[in-house]
């Protein structure tokens, strides 16, 4: 007989946030989705934006404790809550600003980089799957090579660092040979 | 071009990996070359696009998990269904979830305690089985015909709400007068080996579907429901005011077989599976159960 209650097991939780499982993300949204949603809509934000807040914070989090940075010193929910508060706070000052500005503030739009956004975009469209994950993994999660190698099932870290080489190098090859098109390399 | 070893330097100080006085070192560096000055914006343009993209791919993943919540207002005469947040196991055989909730009126408290025997259900849900896009989902007054489409159970909560056809029984079928005697193998303490060696085939596993949703209720005006649960679809509905009361849902596998307790302020019930009538909480009073229970809580 097994009994496994998921009396979510706080420190369970962080363990496998800090590995990078996405499973364990995806609970702690909705464990938390209305109590942190609700700062947001009780302090003059729509239902999108308490939303927007709420993913945008979890994300912070997320890649926060994936690289190794946090060492958590509350409950998960204080912090996620705080990274909340920040985030709205700033979005409000951000829409004050806004609609101080609005008569004369000239939107420029910078094309040239806009278009950078494209072709990089692009470029990492481009890679196969695997190649993506290593690459995100070790740039955005900032995870170790050992738990790269974990969780896309590489026989050790030397596979994960092979792999994550010769993907980076593939993509700064398809970025270069589409910036010196552009001219971009200048 | 910049050097192999250049571009591992850049890498770790695009990803903030370096010693503060290795990072200093490669500033110093970085201003005599004029080139790898250029590498490094390109890095930095393409490390910012995968992260990006990154964070996109991360919210649209967020995007797709049904919040099953209702919303957080309530006014009293309204059906309130909430939804637990519920942690799931893996694996076939074994899990076990506990679903906090909040609640927020001390409920009737009913002594009598006459839970039959359980035969839970052998299947588990595989189904997430909550209901989407924060729609409230009434609970449902069960009539004797069980497969009723949709449409008509609609109805029937509808009646069901209105007080004129519920045909809840107000407590649990006839059957034993035993509290629960569980078998010896579902007994929660039963195999605290074969727990041990059902983890190691990794059921310590993951945060996966879920195998049962819950959905509690507020039920204001009807005070026939006021404390009672009810399994329908593969859900259980609460009746009742358990709004901001923590309460867990403890579920024990065995051989396929789940048996579910609920535990809320400080008492333990049984849930009875069987059929989906709506039946009445009723406290396990047998301070042995009582009493491996609390110990299975409090080891967590």
């Amino acid at each position: 007989m097994v009994y496994r209650s998921g009396a979510v097991n706080e420190k369970e939780i962080f363990e496998r946030i800090c590995k990078g499982d996405e499973k364990a993300l995806e609970y702690l949204y909705q464990k938390y989705y209305r109590m942190m949603t609700k700062l947001v809509v009780t302090n003059s934000g729509t239902e999108e934006e308490a939303r927007d807040i709420y993913q945008e914070a979890l994300i912070v989090f997320w890649q926060k404790a994936t690289s190794g940075n946090l060492v958590l010193t509350s409950k998960m929910s204080t912090y996620i809550y705080s990274i909340c508060q920040n985030l709205w706070r700033k979005e409000l000052d951000r829409k004050k600003r806004l609609s101080n500005e609005e008569k004369d503030a000239a939107v420029s739009l910078d094309t040239e980089s806009e278009e950078r956004e494209r072709i990089l975009a692009r470029c990492i469209e481009q890679l196969g799957e695997t190649c993506k994950k290593v690459l995100m993994y070790y740039y955005f999660e900032e995870m170790s090579m050992q738990d790269i190698a974990e969780k896309l099932g590489f026989a050790n870290t030397d596979t994960a660092k092979t792999k994550k080489y010769k993907c980076k190098k593939k993509l700064d090859e398809l970025v270069k040979a589409q910036y010196s098109e552009q001219d971009f390399l200048d | 071009m910049a050097s192999e070893r250049e571009l591992e330097l850049l890498d770790d100080y695009l990803r903030n990996k370096l010693s503060a006085q290795d990072k200093s070192a490669f500033e110093e560096l970085l201003k005599n070359e004029p080139g790898l000055q250029k590498e490094l914006r390109v890095q930095q343009q393409v490390v910012n696009s995968l992260r990006n993209a990154r964070a996109a791919e991360l919210k649209r993943m967020l995007n797709n998990v049904p919040i099953t919540a209702a919303p957080a207002e309530t006014t009293g005469s309204s059906m309130i269904a909430k939804v637990a947040a519920w942690m799931v196991v893996a694996g076939l055989v074994g899990g076990g979830l506990y679903v906090y909730f909040q609640s927020e009126d001390e409920p009737a408290q009913n002594i009598s305690a006459d839970s039959p025997a359980l035969s839970p259900a052998a299947v588990p849900s595989d189904k997430p089985g909550t209901s989407e896009d924060n729609k409230i989902q009434p609970p449902v007054s069960q009539s004797d015909v069980t497969n009723e489409s949709e449409e008509t159970a609609k109805l029937e909560a509808e009646k069901g709400a209105n007080g004129q056809s519920a045909k809840a029984t107000d407590s649990v079928a006839p059957a034993a007068r035993n509290v629960f005697e569980p078998t010896e193998e579902s007994r929660p303490n039963a195999s605290e080996s074969s727990a041990a060696s059902d983890s190691n085939k990794g059921v310590a596993g993951v945060v996966s579907t879920p195998s049962i949703a819950i959905e509690a209720g507020i039920n204001g005006n009807n005070g026939k429901y006021n404390f009672h649960y009810q399994f329908k679809d593969n859900k259980l509905y609460l009746y009742g005011v358990f709004e901001k009361n923590l309460y867990e849902l403890m579920e024990f596998f065995s051989n396929n077989k789940r048996t579910l307790f609920l535990y809320y302020k400080d008492k333990y019930y049984l849930l009875d599976e069987d059929d989906s009538k709506i039946k009445r909480l009723s406290p396990i009073s047998d301070p042995a159960l009582v009493k491996k229970l609390k110990d299975y809580r409090s080891s967590r």
